[in-house]
């Protein structure tokens, strides 16, 4: 099947990280939990950008920077900056380590938290 | 009536029922500090050495061991625990000639406040008399929930009896719009801007008396109809100032700085510290100068790191963390953690103000008691204090 997706390049937006209150309660209940996946494996895109770059709200993207990648879930809603992207400060935002990301659209599943902690010497 | 350590309001008006063990209700809290006490026995966190589950003695001594040997220590975190407790772990830095560094950013700011050269006041005062409330570079709606309603721009107080449609305006400063923007509304001011500094600059002009934007101008004329006016500034607006002088000009203008942080009891670590050292935090009893817990990783200058109550994975960049995975990991925590993961050894602990007792330092400097609910056999007193002794 022919999708427009696939022909989406590869965006660059300035992040923003932010404390989200959903995201903060689950991460003191379980940091291992699907919840806790849920609410931090996210991207919040403006509206406007979503619609210049043609993101959909609930697609799966590749979050990139420092040669490090990721994928989460990317919402489209007007609490983003509109000039950037933003994510909840978790896990997965210090695994990025950057304020500024390239986000394309991706076929693959969430990234576990296990995935990123996962160090050779332990 | 317990205290909610959920974030630095620590409201202390929070009811909780049992059944037994079991948290059944909780009323007044928020859905962070619900969450808290609803939770408190989900995923916690197991005795480990070296990933292997043991019992909480053989921890202990493990991890007295691995200090003992060690070239040079780290102590990190501290932000969530007990003033008790983080005085412990200074005197423990001090005795083995650690450093010792927590995880607010906060410190350059809170520093000013210590030293009397950035006007603070506290949050029942800004409830009773402050109408103009700045909210600069955080989302409270998020971070504190009940920040706005409990302490500042819902509530009605001494001088402030009509209520925030007509006695309180706000101003939400932030690079999006963020939650806490969304409610700006009726008798108030939403400034969106990417740079911090300028806008600092403006409002300086402004309150001289000079040419600023239009929304600036607005909240000046606001600002000169009252006495009582406060600055809420979260870690946007610390990242966004390259230099605090032009800040600290504008809060003397303006009124009242509070920071906007969210950790329960960095204040308490900042306060104690400075009594200590002279210095709020980033401090090495080894050589009594500056040290930052990041660059000391980094730059391979110590071997050990003893973290209390913090997950720096969640919060540090991705080589920090790398880093903590080749050194000696020890960890004191109640949940399982990132953290807990990578380390060497884990010792659980208490949730404080769930299972043990202490005192904490709202970010106003107000101390709070807390109040448990149940009591634990270990905490991060117990604990650190045995450490402490063993060494």
């Amino acid at each position: 099947m022919l999708r427009f997706t696939k022909f989406l390049k590869k965006v660059e937006l300035k992040l923003v990280t932010f404390r989200d209150g959903f995201q903060v309660e689950v991460a003191k209940k379980d940091k291992f939990s699907d919840d806790f996946v849920d609410r931090s494996a996210v991207i919040f895109i403006h509206p406007e950008t979503a619609r210049t770059f043609g993101f959909k709200d609930e697609q799966i993207v590749k979050v990139s920077a420092n040669e490090r990648s990721i994928n989460v879930r990317l919402r489209v809603s007007e609490i983003a900056p509109k000039d950037g992207a933003l994510m909840p400060k978790s896990l997965y935002t210090s695994y990025l380590s950057s304020d500024k990301v390239l986000i394309e659209v991706a076929d693959g599943v969430i990234t576990k938290p296990e995935e990123i902690i996962k160090f050779n010497n332990r | 009536m317990v205290v909610c350590t959920g974030c630095s309001c620590l409201c202390d008006d929070v009811e909780v029922e049992l059944d037994g063990e079991r948290v059944v209700k909780v009323k007044h809290a928020c859905r962070i500090g619900a969450g808290i006490f609803l939770n408190y026995n989900v995923s916690r966190a197991e005795p480990m050495v070296n990933g292997k589950p043991t019992d909480i003695d053989e921890a202990v001594e493990k991890a007295i061991e691995i200090l003992k040997d060690s070239r040079k220590v780290a102590i990190y975190g501290l932000d969530n625990t007990t003033l008790e407790a983080q005085k412990i772990a200074i005197d423990l830095a001090e005795k083995i000639g650690a450093m010792i560094d927590n995880g607010s950013k906060f410190g350059r700011l809170v520093e000013l406040m210590l030293k009397n050269e950035i006007p603070t006041t506290t949050l029942e005062d800004v409830k009773d008399y402050a109408y103009v409330i700045v909210y600069w570079g955080c989302d409270v709606h998020n971070s504190m929930p009940r920040h706005m309603s409990r302490y500042t721009y819902y509530p009605r107080g001494k001088k402030r009896q009509r209520g925030y449609e007509e006695d309180r305006f706000l101003v939400v400063v932030d690079v999006r719009r963020s939650h806490t923007a969304m409610l700006a509304k009726k008798n108030a001011v939403f400034i969106e801007t990417n740079d911090d500094q300028k806008l600092v600059r403006e409002f300086i002009c402004a309150l001289n008396g000079g040419v600023a934007s239009r929304e600036v101008l607005r909240i000046v004329k606001e600002v000169k109809k009252s006495e009582f006016n406060v600055v809420f500034g979260g870690e946007g607006l610390i990242k966004g100032l390259k230099n605090l002088e032009d800040f600290v000009e504008f809060v003397k203008m303006f009124g009242y700085f509070i920071p906007a942080d969210y950790h329960p009891n960095s204040m308490g670590f900042f306060r104690t510290m400075f009594e200590r050292t002279g210095r709020v935090d980033s401090y090495d009893f080894g050589t009594d100068s500056e040290m930052s817990f990041e660059n000391a990783l980094i730059n391979g200058q110590i071997d050990t790191v003893l973290i209390v109550a913090d997950d720096p994975p969640n919060s540090m960049p991705f080589d920090v963390i790398r880093k903590l995975a080749d050194v000696n990991t020890i960890v004191l925590d109640p949940k399982r953690s990132f953290t807990s993961k990578i380390a060497d050894i884990v010792i659980p602990s208490a949730i404080s103000g769930v299972e043990c007792g202490g005192t904490m330092i709202r970010s106003d400097g107000v101390c709070v008691e807390l109040k448990p609910i149940f009591k634990s056999k270990f905490d991060d007193v117990k604990i650190l204090r045995r450490i402490e002794r063993g060494l």
